[in-house]
C-alpha cells in the first residue's frame, strides 16, 4: 500500500452514529475511572498526571532559559536558579521520562499487542498509578512550598548536610515513584510470559513488546538499589549519621555507586521504549518488515543487561580510582554497539521502502536521527580523557537532552499520534500535527546544539552565571527553547480538539499488521471479543495481511 | 440482603463493582483457569522476591564496602552485637519456615486443619522472632549502640578504635539498624500475611485444587528466612575470630 | 506452584541440615583465618543454606525452568553490582587516583 492507497478518514455522518461500546463508554462516572481495573483507563490516567508533569517541569526550565539570556543573569536569584534546574531534572527523570512510555503506551498497548484481556495484575497497576500520584504531589508540594537546590542527582553530602531545603519530602516522592515504575515492570513481565494469545511466540512478538519486556526487566532490578541509596540518604540527613559525609567518616561516593546503580540503566528505561515505538512506526510507514527482527529483539535485551555495566562513567572525576575508572569506560564503549544494531536496522527498513509522511512517521525519522547524533556524543563523554574536560558542562546537558528530547520525546510524540486513533477513536489534523513536528524539530536543533558549542569551550552546567562570550550561543538556544515550547503547546490543542471534532476513524487507520489494530478504535472493554489466533510475525506488510489473519 | 444490596440497586452495583477493582471473581478474566492464574501468581512473587534481592543486597554492599576501607575497626564494632540472641533467632526463623512449608504441604493433601495449625505456629514463631529482637534491641539501647541517640564515644576509644575512626563504628551500628529494622518490617509483614492465610484456611478456602494465596505468602516468608541467613553472619560474626 | 508433593520427612531433614549449619556458621567464624578465609567461608555455607531453602522449601526444584531464571537473574545482578562496585573500593589506596582532586 502506498500513501495513494491508504484508506480515506470516514466522511462526516449526517447523524451521530450509535456508539458502540468500548471502554470509554462501558460505565461512567468518577468512581468507575478511579477504581477501574482496565489497563486502558490506567493509562488514559497516567496520560493525564504524565502529561501535567511534563508542562510543569517545561515551566521551571522555561524561565531558566531566559534567565540565561544574559551572562550576568538577571532573572532570578543564584538560589532560586538552583530550586529551578533541580525542579526541572526531578520532575523530567523521575516523573515525565521514566513512566511515560511504559505507563501511557506500555499499559494501553501491550495487552492489546498479545490479544490478553488485560495485564497480569490489573489491581497492582492501579496501584501503581495512585503510588504515581501521591508521590508526584508529595514532590511537586516540597518543589513549590521551598524548593530543593541539589541538582535532582541529590549528591551527598550537600544533600544530606548541609542544604536546608525540602529534601526529605522529594525524596520520598521519588521512593514513591519509584515503586509506582517497580510494580509497572513487574506486571509486564509477568504478563509478556504468561498471557500470550496462542500462537504468538517470542519472536513473533511485536518490536513494541520487546522493549517493554527489556525496560521492566531494568526497572525491576535497578528501582530497589536506588530507593534504597533514597533512604539511606533520608535517614542520614535526618538522624546525621554520617555515611556519605566525610566529615563523619562516610564515603560519598557510595552514594554516588548506589545512586547511579539505578540512574544509568534508567536512562535505558526512559529510551528502550521509545526504540519500541520507532520499531513499529516505521515499517507501518514504509510499508516494510522491520529488517533484521530478531536482532532488533535480541538488541533490546543486551542494551538491558550492557546498561548495568557502565554507571560509573558518571563518576570518572569523582574520585573512583584509575582501575575502575579503565573498566567502566570500556564497558561504556560496549553499551553503544546494541543501540547503534537498531540504527542501522531501521536505516535498512526504510531502504527500498514506500515511505509515507505521515505525522508518527515525521516524529520517528526525527527520533533516528537525533538520537544517533547524541548517541555518538556519548563516546566521547565515555572516552577518560575527553570527559576530564567536558564533565559537568554544557556538553553533557547536550548530550543527554539530544537523546532524551531529540530521542525519546520525539518517539513518545511518534507514538501518542500512532495510537492516539486507536486510543480515542477520532483523528486529528494532520496538518496541525506536521506542523507541530516541524516546530519541534527546529527548536530542538536551535536550542541544543548551541549546548554542544558552549559546552565544549567549558560553559560549566548548574551555574547561574556565565562568561559573556557564551552569550550568543545561550541567546539561540533559549530562543530555540520558546520554539520548541510552541511546538509541545500545538499538540495540546489539536490532540484536544480531536477529542470532540476529530473524525471518527475506522479500526485501523494506518493500515497496520499489529494485533492491536484488529480491534475497534477505541477497544472494548476486554479488548478482543473472541481471543485471536495468532498466525504470523508483526510486520507482514509485504503480504499485508495481519497477525491474527490465517 | 447484603450490605452491598440495601445501599446500592443492582444497576449502581453494575455500574460501581463490575468494572472496578472490588469485583470479587475468583478467576480473573484474563486467564483461561485457575492453574493459569495460579501459577502467574507465584511468577509474580519471585519476580517481586528478585527485586527485594536487590533492595536488601544494597545494604549488604554498603557493609562491605565499609569492611573494605577499615576490616579492623568495623569488626570491632560487629563484636559488640549479640550474637548469641542472633543465632537464636536464625533457629526460630529457621523452624518457621518448616512449619510454613508443612502448612502448604497439609493443604495439598486437603489437610486443612491440619495447615491452619501449622500456619498459627509460623506466625507465632514469627513472633517470637520479633520478641527476641525486642530484647536484643533493649540491650542495645542498655549498651549505648544507637549512634545519633545513645552512642559513647568515650567506650570505644577505651575499646581500642582511634578517635579519627569513630565514624566507622557509627555507620556500621548505623547499617546494623537499618538492616535489621527492614528486616523486622519485612517479618512483621509476613506475620500478618501468615495470619490472614491461617484465618482463611480455617474457613475452608484453600484446598488441593486451589492454594495460589497460601503458595504466594509461604515464598515471601521463605525470603524473608534467607534474608536473614545472610544478614545474620555479615553482622553478628565479622568480630567473633578476635575472641 | 508445582504438582509434586514432597514428603514430609524431607522436609524436617533439610530443617536438621539447616540447623547444623547455622552450628557451623557461628563455629567457623571464631576459627584464626584471614578476612579473605572468613569471607569465602561463610559466604559458602550461607550460599548452602539459601539454597536448601530455596531449592526445597521453596519448591524451586521442581518448579518451571522461568523460575530458575528469576533466580539466577538474582544472583548474576547481586555479582554485577557488587564486583563492579569493590573495583572502585578495592583498588582505593594501591592505585594512583583520577586527575580532578
Amino acid at each position: 500500500m502506498t500513501i495513494a492507497t491508504l484508506p480515506p478518514p470516514a466522511p462526516l455522518p449526517a447523524e451521530p452514529p450509535a456508539e458502540r461500546s468500548n471502554y470509554l463508554n462501558v460505565s461512567y462516572g468518577v468512581v468507575s475511572w478511579l477504581l477501574t481495573k482496565d489497563h486502558k483507563r490506567i493509562a488514559i490516567l497516567y496520560l493525564i498526571s504524565v502529561t501535567a508533569m511534563f508542562f510543569l517541569g517545561g515551566a521551571a526550565i522555561s524561565i531558566v532559559r531566559l534567565h540565561l539570556i544574559t551572562p550576568q543573569g538577571a532573572l532570578v536569584s543564584a538560589d532560586t536558579y538552583n530550586r529551578l534546574f533541580t525542579m526541572h531534572g526531578v520532575i523530567m527523570v523521575f516523573f515525565f521520562l521514566v513512566p511515560v512510555a511504559p505507563a501511557v503506551l506500555g499499559n494501553f498497548c501491550l495487552p492489546l499487542m498479545i490479544g490478553a484481556k488485560d495485564l497480569a495484575f490489573p489491581r497492582i497497576n492501579l496501584l501503581s498509578w495512585y503510588l504515581y500520584v501521591v508521590g508526584g504531589a508529595w514532590t511537586l508540594y516540597a518543589m513549590l512550598t521551598e524548593g530543593v537546590d541539589t541538582g535532582w542527582t541529590f549528591y551527598a553530602p550537600y544533600s544530606s548536610q548541609a542544604t536546608h531545603y525540602n529534601v526529605v519530602p522529594t525524596l520520598i516522592g521519588l521512593v514513591l515513584a519509584g515503586f509506582s515504575s517497580l510494580f509497572t515492570g513487574l506486571n509486564f513481565i509477568v504478563t509478556t510470559h504468561w498471557l500470550r494469545a496462542p500462537g504468538l511466540t517470542w519472536f513473533r512478538l511485536p518490536i513494541f513488546v520487546w522493549a517493554m519486556y527489556a525496560t521492566s526487566f531494568i526497572s525491576l532490578l535497578a528501582v530497589p538499589v536506588l530507593a534504597m541509596a533514597l533512604i539511606l540518604l533520608m535517614l542520614e540527613r535526618l538522624l546525621h549519621i554520617g555515611i556519605f559525609d566525610p566529615a563523619l567518616g562516610g564515603d560519598p561516593l557510595l552514594f554516588q555507586h548506589l545512586f547511579w546503580f539505578y540512574s544509568h540503566p534508567a536512562v535505558y528505561i526512559m529510551i528502550l521504549p521509545g526504540m519500541g515505538i520507532v520499531s513499529e512506526v516505521i515499517p507501518c510507514f514504509a510499508r516494510k518488515a522491520l529488517f533484521g527482527y530478531k536482532f532488533v529483539a535480541c538488541s533490546s535485551l543486551a542494551i538491558a543487561f550492557l546498561s548495568f555495566l557502565v554507571w560509573a562513567h558518571h563518576m570518572f572525576v569523582a574520585g573512583i580510582t584509575l582501575y575502575a575508572a579503565l573498566i567502566f569506560s570500556c564497558l561504556s564503549f560496549l553499551v553503544a554497539v546494541p543501540s547503534a544494531i537498531k540504527v542501522f536496522n531501521w536505516t535498512a527498513t526504510l531502504y527500498k521502502g514506500s515511505i509515507a509522511f505521515e505525522t508518527p512517521m515525521l516524529f520517528c525519522l526525527g527520533f533516528v536521527a537525533l538520537f544517533t547524533s547524541g548517541g555518538l556524543t556519548g563516546l566521547f563523554l565515555a572516552t577518560l580523557g575527553v570527559d576530564m574536560h567536558v564533565h559537568d558542562t554544557y556538553f553533557v546537558i547536550a548530550h543527554f537532552h539530544f537523546i532524551m528530547v531529540g530521542g525519546m520525546v520525539m518517539a513518545y510524540m511518534g507514538g501518542l499520534h500512532f495510537w492516539w486513533p486507536k486510543m480515542t477513536g477520532r483523528m486529528y489534523s494532520q496538518w496541525w500535527s506536521r506542523l507541530a513536528a516541524l516546530i519541534i524539530f527546529v527548536g530542538f536543533f536551535l536550542t541544543f546544539l548551541p549546548q554542544f558549542v558552549v559546552g565544549y569551550n567549558g560553559m560549566p552546567r548548574r551555574y547561574y552565571q556565565y562568561v559573556p562570550e557564551f552569550q550568543v550561543w545561550n541567546v539561540l538556544s533559549s530562543a530555540g527553547a520558546s520554539i520548541l515550547a510552541v511546538g509541545y503547546l500545538l499538540p495540546l490543542g489539536y490532540l484536544f480538539y480531536s477529542l470532540r471534532y476529530g473524525p471518527r476513524t475506522g479500526d485501523n487507520p494506518w493500515g497496520a499488521t499489529g494485533l492491536e489494530w484488529q480491534t475497534s478504535s477505541p477497544p472494548p472493554r476486554d479488548n478482543f471479543a473472541v481471543t485471536p489466533t495468532v498466525y504470523r510475525g508483526p510486520y507482514e506488510y509485504d503480504t499485508g495481511k495481519a497477525q491474527n489473519e490465517p | 440482603m447484603s450490605l452491598r444490596d440495601t445501599l446500592f440497586t443492582p444497576a449502581e452495583q453494575t455500574a460501581l463493582f463490575d468494572h472496578t477493582f472490588l469485583a470479587r471473581e475468583r478467576l480473573e478474566e484474563q486467564y483461561a483457569s485457575l492453574p493459569h492464574q495460579s501459577e502467574t501468581a507465584a511468577f509474580g512473587m519471585w519476580v517481586f522476591l528478585a527485586t527485594e534481592v536487590m533492595f536488601f543486597g544494597t545494604l549488604f554492599l554498603a557493609v562491605g564496602a565499609y569492611w573494605c576501607l577499615d576490616p579492623q575497626t568495623i569488626e570491632l564494632a560487629s563484636l559488640e552485637l549479640n550474637w548469641k540472641i542472633g543465632s537464636i533467632n536464625t533457629f526460630v526463623l529457621l523452624a518457621s519456615s518448616l512449619m510454613m512449608v508443612l502448612a502448604i504441604h497439609a493443604t495439598q493433601l486437603n489437610q486443612q486443619k491440619q495447615a491452619y495449625r501449622y500456619l498459627l505456629i509460623t506466625a507465632g514463631l514469627g513472633i517470637c522472632f520479633l520478641g527476641f529482637k525486642a530484647v536484643e534491641y533493649y540491650i542495645d539501647y542498655r549498651e549505648n549502640l544507637i549512634p545519633g541517640f545513645k552512642f559513647d564515644d568515650a567506650e570505644w576509644i577505651a575499646r581500642g578504635v582511634d578517635a579519627s575512626r569513630i565514624g566507622y563504628v557509627k555507620i556500621f551500628l548505623f547499617l546494623y539498624w537499618v538492616m535489621t529494622g527492614f528486616h523486622a518490617l519485612h517479618v512483621t509483614i509476613g506475620i500478618i500475611a501468615v495470619s490472614v492465610m491461617a484465618v482463611l484456611t480455617r474457613r475452608g478456602r484453600y484446598s488441593r485444587e486451589y492454594y495460589s494465596p497460601l503458595d504466594v505468602t509461604g515464598l515471601y516468608w521463605h525470603f524473608v528466612d534467607v534474608v536473614w541467613i545472610f544478614l545474620f553472619p555479615t553482622l553478628y560474626l565479622l568480630g567473633t575470630h578476635t575472641l | 506452584m508445582s504438582d509434586k508433593i514432597v514428603s514430609t520427612s524431607t522436609y524436617i531433614a533439610v530443617l536438621a541440615i539447616l540447623l547444623v549449619l547455622t552450628v557451623l556458621t557461628v563455629g567457623v567464624s571464631f576459627l584464626p583465618l584471614p578476612p579473605i578465609g572468613h569471607v569465602i567461608a561463610g559466604l559458602t555455607i550461607a550460599a548452602l543454606k539459601a539454597s536448601l531453602v530455596v531449592l526445597v522449601f521453596m519448591h524451586a526444584m521442581h518448579s518451571p525452568r522461568l523460575t530458575w531464571c528469576v533466580i539466577v537473574a538474582c544472583i548474576v545482578w547481586l555479582l554485577i553490582m557488587f564486583s563492579l562496585t569493590y573495583s572502585d573500593y578495592l583498588t582505593r589506596g594501591s592505585l594512583p587516583q583520577m586527575p580532578g582532586h
